[in-house]
C-alpha cells in the first residue's frame, strides 16, 4: 500500500539552529502513530510542517501523493488538526467557532450545524453550544477544539496533546474514538508526553530526540529491543544522558 | 529596552527619597518596570518563530508613527495661540486641549497598561505591596505617556518661547509635566472609583461603556470650546473676564507658568502656582495611599471571577435561526473564506474588549460632531451657490465618519488572542485576501452603512431629492477612502496579530493622521458641490472604484501578508 504520509530527508533550521535532521518517515493509512520525544526534540516543528504552518524546510513531504509545498491547500483539506494549548477566539460560542471553521473548509452551514451539534452532544456539551467560550474550562475548550479538527471528516488527524485538561470520562471517549477512527481507515498522528496513553493507543511509536528519529516500531518491538517494561522506561533509556535521580537530586541541591 | 526607555527608567527612579517615604520597595519597583518596558517593545513571535533570533533593539515603526501623529496634533493645537488678547487666555486654551488629548489617549490606548490582567497571575501572587505595585503601574504609564507628550508639546513650547522669550521654556516643561501627572491620576482615580462601585466581574464590560460615555462627554466639551472662541467677542476677550475661572485647572497651570517665567505677578497667580503643584501631588498621594490597596484586591478578582460560569441551556431543536449578520454576509460576500471573514470580523468586533476600547470612542466623536454640525448648520451661509445650506454640514459628517472606518481598520488585525489565528493557517484558504476582504466589507457595513442610510433619509426629509447626488457621492467617496486605507493598512488577517506593545498602540492618534485623506476628498467635493452634472458624473466613476480595490485586496497572497 502506498504511504499516506511520506516524509523524506526533512531538514529544518531556525536561523542557524538545526532542529530537524534528515527525518524520513513513511506512514500507512489506518495507522495510529505515537510521536514522542523530549522537550525541544522537534515534535512541534514536524507537526507544523505537516499541517502547513511552516513551509521553509528542505526535503520532501507528500500527503496522499501530494507535495505539500506544491499544493498546500489540497493537503490542508485532507488533514484535521487539534493544536496543543487551547488557543481559541473565546468570545465566540462553540456554534460560531465551528461554523467559522466549517466555512474555511468549505462546508455548508447546514452540514456544520448538524455535525457540530451531534459531536458536542456526544461530548455532553450540547447545552453549551450558544455560550461564549470565555467562561469554559480548559477541558470544555479542548472538546470544542477536537470537534473542530474532526468537523470536515478528514482522512488524516493530527492530534497534539489532545487529552490535556480533559476529565477521566472524556479521556476514555477520545481514546476509544481514536481506535474507531483508525479501524475505519483514518490515519492518526498522535503527539504526546503522556507515555501511558501513547503506549495504549498507538500501533507504531516514533521517538525523536535532537531532531533525529531514535526509535521507530510497535510498542512490542521497542520493548524487546530495549528490554524495558514500559514506554516511560524506553523513553528514558533512549533520550536521557543522565539519570533522572541525579537530576532531581541536583534540583534539591540547588537550595544549598 | 531601547535607549529611550533606559533613559526614562533612570529618570523616574531618581527620587528615591520620595519612594521610600511612600513605603515603596525600590528593588521590586525597578524589577517590575524593567520587565514591563522590555515587554512593551517586544512582539511575541508569530507562528513558526519567524522572529526568533532577531532581537529588536531599535524603536518600532509604530512608536515612530504614534510620535509623528502626536507631533501633528501638537501643530494643530497651535491655533489656540491665535485666540484671546492675553497670554493667559492663549495658554489656558492650549493647556485645555493638551489635557484633553492626554486623557483621551490614556483612555483609548493605555487602558491595557493600567489594567493588565496578566498581572493577576504573575505579579499579584508575589509578596509585593500594593503601594509598590501601583507606583510601578503609574510610572510605567507615565513613561509611555511621555513618549506622546514630548512631540505633542514641542511645537507649543517653541511658539510660547517665540512669543514670550526663552524664559518660559522651563516653566512650560514643568507645567506640562504636572498636567500629564494630573491626567494620569485623574483617569486612574476614575477607574478605581468604577471598581469600587461595580463588581470586579462586571468591571470589564462596564469599563468599556463608561469609556465611551466619558469620551463622548470630553468630545462635547472639546467641541464647545472652539465654538466659544469663534464668537467675535471672545476672540478679543481675556479668560480672566470669565467668572469662576479660578476653578478651571488649565487656567491655574497657565497662570502659574507665566508667573514662573517672570510675567504677571499677583496674589491670584501665586494661588494658581500653589494649586498647580499641590493638586497633582495630592492626587498622587490619594491614588497611591488611599485608593491603591482596595484596587489591587479587586483587580485580582477580575480574572478570578470566572465562577459565574453560565449553566448549560437546553438546546432548541428545529430550524436554525439565521442572524442579520449572516444575511448581510450572504448578500455581500462569496461563500467560503470571504463569507467566513465577514461573519468572523462582525462577531469579534462586537465582542473583543480590545477592539471596542480602541474603536468605539470614535463613535462618540462622530455623534457629538454630528450634533454640533447639525445645530450649527445655519452658520454655513458660506455654502457655495447652487448647493443647499444643508449639503455642507451633512457632507462634513459623512467625511468625518471615515475616521471611524479607519480606526476600525487599523485595529482590525490586532487582538490579545492572536495565537488563536492558527485556524486560518491550517485550513485550506487559497488566498488570505478573501478573509481580509470579507472582514473589511464587514467594517464598512457595520461602521458606515447605518450612518449613511440615516443621513440619506435625513437629507431627503429636510431637503428633498435634490440633495441626493451630493450625499451619495460623499458616501461613495468614504467607501473609496475606506477601501484604499484597507488596501494600504490592512495587511494581516483579522484578529491575528499581537498589538505592537503599549509602545506603539495609539490607534486614535494614528487614525487622526489618516483624516488627511477624507479631508482632501471632502474639499474637492465641497468646491464642486454646486455643479450637479459634475457630481452625477463623478458618482458614476466613483461607484466602480471600491470594487476594483476589493478585487485587489482579494488577490492578496500568503507571501504578501505582513509578518
Amino acid at each position: 500500500m502506498a504511504p499516506i504520509i511520506r516524509i523524506q530527508n526533512l531538514n529544518k533550521f531556525y536561523g542557524s539552529k538545526h532542529v530537524l535532521k534528515n527525518i524520513s518517515i513513511d506512514i500507512e493509512p489506518g495507522q495510529v502513530i505515537g510521536y514522542i520525544g523530549p522537550n525541544g526534540a522537534g515534535k512541534s516543528t514536524t507537526v507544523k510542517i505537516l499541517v502547513g504552518l511552516l513551509s521553509d524546510f528542505t526535503g520532501d513531504v507528500f500527503v496522499k501523493g501530494i507535495d505539500i509545498r506544491k499544493n498546500p491547500l489540497a493537503v490542508k483539506s485532507l488533514i484535521g488538526f487539534v493544536p496543543e494549548m487551547a488557543e481559541l477566539y473565546d468570545v465566540l460560542t462553540p456554534n460560531e467557532f465551528l461554523s467559522l471553521m466549517g466555512s474555511l473548509y468549505s462546508l455548508s452551514q447546514e452540514v456544520v450545524a448538524e455535525r457540530a451539534g451531534r459531536m458536542l452532544d456526544a461530548f455532553g456539551m450540547g447545552g453549551n453550544m450558544d455560550q461564549r467560550m470565555d467562561t469554559f474550562s480548559k477541558g470544555m475548550k479542548q472538546k470544542v477544539l477536537i470537534t473542530s479538527g474532526l468537523l470536515h471528516n478528514p482522512e488524516i488527524i493530527i492530534l497534539d496533546e489532545p487529552l490535556s485538561g480533559l476529565d477521566a470520562n472524556s479521556v476514555i471517549i477520545v481514546k476509544e474514538l481514536i481506535d474507531k477512527m483508525a479501524k475505519s481507515g483514518k490515519t492518526i498522528f498522535y503527539c504526546s508526553h503522556m507515555m501511558d496513553v501513547v503506549e495504549k493507543v498507538s500501533d507504531r511509536i516514533i521517538l525523536i530526540d535532537e531532531g533525529k528519529v531514535v526509535a521507530d516500531g510497535s510498542f512490542e518491538e521497542l520493548r524487546q529491543l530495549q528490554d524495558k517494561d514500559s514506554l516511560e522506561a524506553i523513553f528514558a533509556g533512549l533520550t536521557s544522558t543522565q539519570s533522572m535521580h541525579d537530576a532531581s537530586d541536583k534540583l534539591m541541591n540547588a537550595f544549598d | 529596552m531601547n535607549f529611550i526607555d533606559q533613559f526614562f527608567l533612570w529618570l523616574v527612579l531618581l527620587p528615591t527619597a520620595v519612594y521610600r517615604k511612600l513605603n515603596v520597595d525600590l528593588n521590586q519597583l525597578k524589577a517590575v518596570l524593567t520587565a514591563k518596558l522590555t515587554m512593551d517593545n517586544r512582539r511575541p513571535a508569530s507562528f513558526g518563530g519567524r522572529n526568533r533570533g532577531k532581537e529588536k533593539k531599535e524603536i518600532s515603526k509604530a512608536t515612530l508613527s504614534t510620535m509623528a501623529g502626536a507631533l501633528f496634533m501638537g501643530l494643530i493645537m497651535l491655533y489656540t495661540f491665535g485666540v484671546g488678547v492675553d497670554m493667559v487666555t492663549k495658554l489656558s486654551l492650549y493647556l485645555s486641549m493638551f489635557i484633553f488629548m492626554i486623557c483621551i489617549t490614556l483612555i483609548t490606548d493605555f487602558t491595557s497598561v493600567l489594567i493588565d490582567v496578566r498581572d493577576n497571575l504573575i505579579i499579584l501572587p508575589k509578596p509585593i505591596s500594593d503601594v509598590t505595585f501601583v507606583t510601578a503601574r503609574l510610572l510605567h504609564i507615565t513613561i509611555r505617556t511621555t513618549m506622546v507628550v514630548l512631540p505633542m508639546t514641542l511645537p507649543g513650547c517653541i511658539t510660547a518661547a517665540i512669543m514670550q522669550g526663552p524664559a518660559i521654556i522651563l516653566p512650560f516643561i514643568l507645567i506640562i509635566l504636572l498636567m500629564t501627572l494630573l491626567g494620569i491620576f485623574f483617569i486612574n482615580a476614575i477607574y478605581i472609583l468604577i471598581l469600587k462601585i461595580t463588581t470586579p466581574v462586571k468591571f470589564q464590560s462596564v469599563i468599556g461603556s463608561i469609556q465611551i460615555g466619558f469620551v463622548i462627554l470630553m468630545m462635547a466639551a472639546y467641541q464647545l470650546l472652539p465654538r466659544m472662541m469663534q464668537s467675535s467677542t471672545f476672540a478679543k476677550a481675556s479668560i480672566t473676564d470669565i467668572p469662576f475661572m479660578q476653578f478651571y485647572p488649565p487656567f491655574w497651570f497657565a497662570d502659574a507658568c507665566l508667573l514662573l517665567s517672570g510675567k504677571g505677578f499677583s496674589p491670584e497667580s501665586m494661588m494658581s502656582l500653589v494649586l498647580s503643584i499641590i493638586i497633582p501631588l495630592l492626587s498622587i498621594w490619594l491614588v497611591v495611599r488611599v485608593f491603591a490597596p482596595s484596587f489591587n484586591r479587586k483587580l485580582g478578582m477580575i480574572t478570578g471571577g470566572t465562577s459565574e460560569q453560565s449553566a448549560p441551556v437546553k438546546r432548541l431543536e428545529g430550524s436554525r435561526k439565521i442572524s442579520l449578520l449572516e444575511r448581510l454576509a450572504g448578500l455581500l460576500t462569496k461563500p467560503g473564506a470571504e463569507y467566513a471573514g465577514f461573519i468572523f470580523a462582525g462577531r469579534m468586533m462586537g465582542r473583543s474588549r480590545d477592539f471596542k476600547m480602541k474603536v468605539y470612542p470614535a463613535i462618540g466623536y462622530i455623534v457629538v460632531f454630528g450634533f454640533m454640525m447639525f445645530f450649527q448648520s445655519h452658520s454655513f451661509s458660506a455654502a457655495l451657490p447652487g448647493s443647499s445650506k444643508l449639503t455642507t454640514p451633512l457632507l462634513m459628517i459623512i467625511y468625518i465618519s471615515s475616521m471611524l472606518i479607519s480606526s476600525a481598520m487599523l485595529q482590525l488585525p490586532y487582538t490579545d488572542k492572536f495565537k488563536a489565528s492558527w485556524l486560518f493557517f491550517v485550513t485550506p484558504i487559497s488566498k488570505p485576501g478573501l478573509v481580509i476582504s470579507g472582514a473589511v466589507k464587514c467594517v464598512m457595513t457595520l461602521f458606515f452603512v447605518p450612518l449613511a442610510l440615516a443621513l440619506i433619509v435625513l437629507g431627503l426629509v429636510l431637503q428633498g431629492p435634490s440633495i441626493l447626488p451630493n450625499i451619495l457621492l460623499g458616501c461613495l467617496n468614504v467607501l473609496v477612502i475606506g477601501s484604499i486605507i484597507a488596501y494600504i493598512m490592512v495587511k494581516q488577517l483579522p484578529f491575528s496579530t499581537a498589538q505592537e506593545g503599549a509602545a506603539g498602540g495609539s490607534t486614535f492618534i494614528r487614525s487622526m493622521l489618516l483624516l488627511i485623506l477624507p479631508g482632501a476628498f471632502g474639499l474637492v467635493q465641497y468646491l464642486l458641490s454646486g455643479f450637479q452634472w459634475v457630481i452625477l458624473l463623478l458618482l458614476l466613476i466613483t461607484a466602480v472604484i471600491p470594487w476594483l480595490v476589493f478585487d485587489e485586496i482579494k488577490k492578496r497572497d500568503w507571501n504578501q501578508l505582513k509578518q
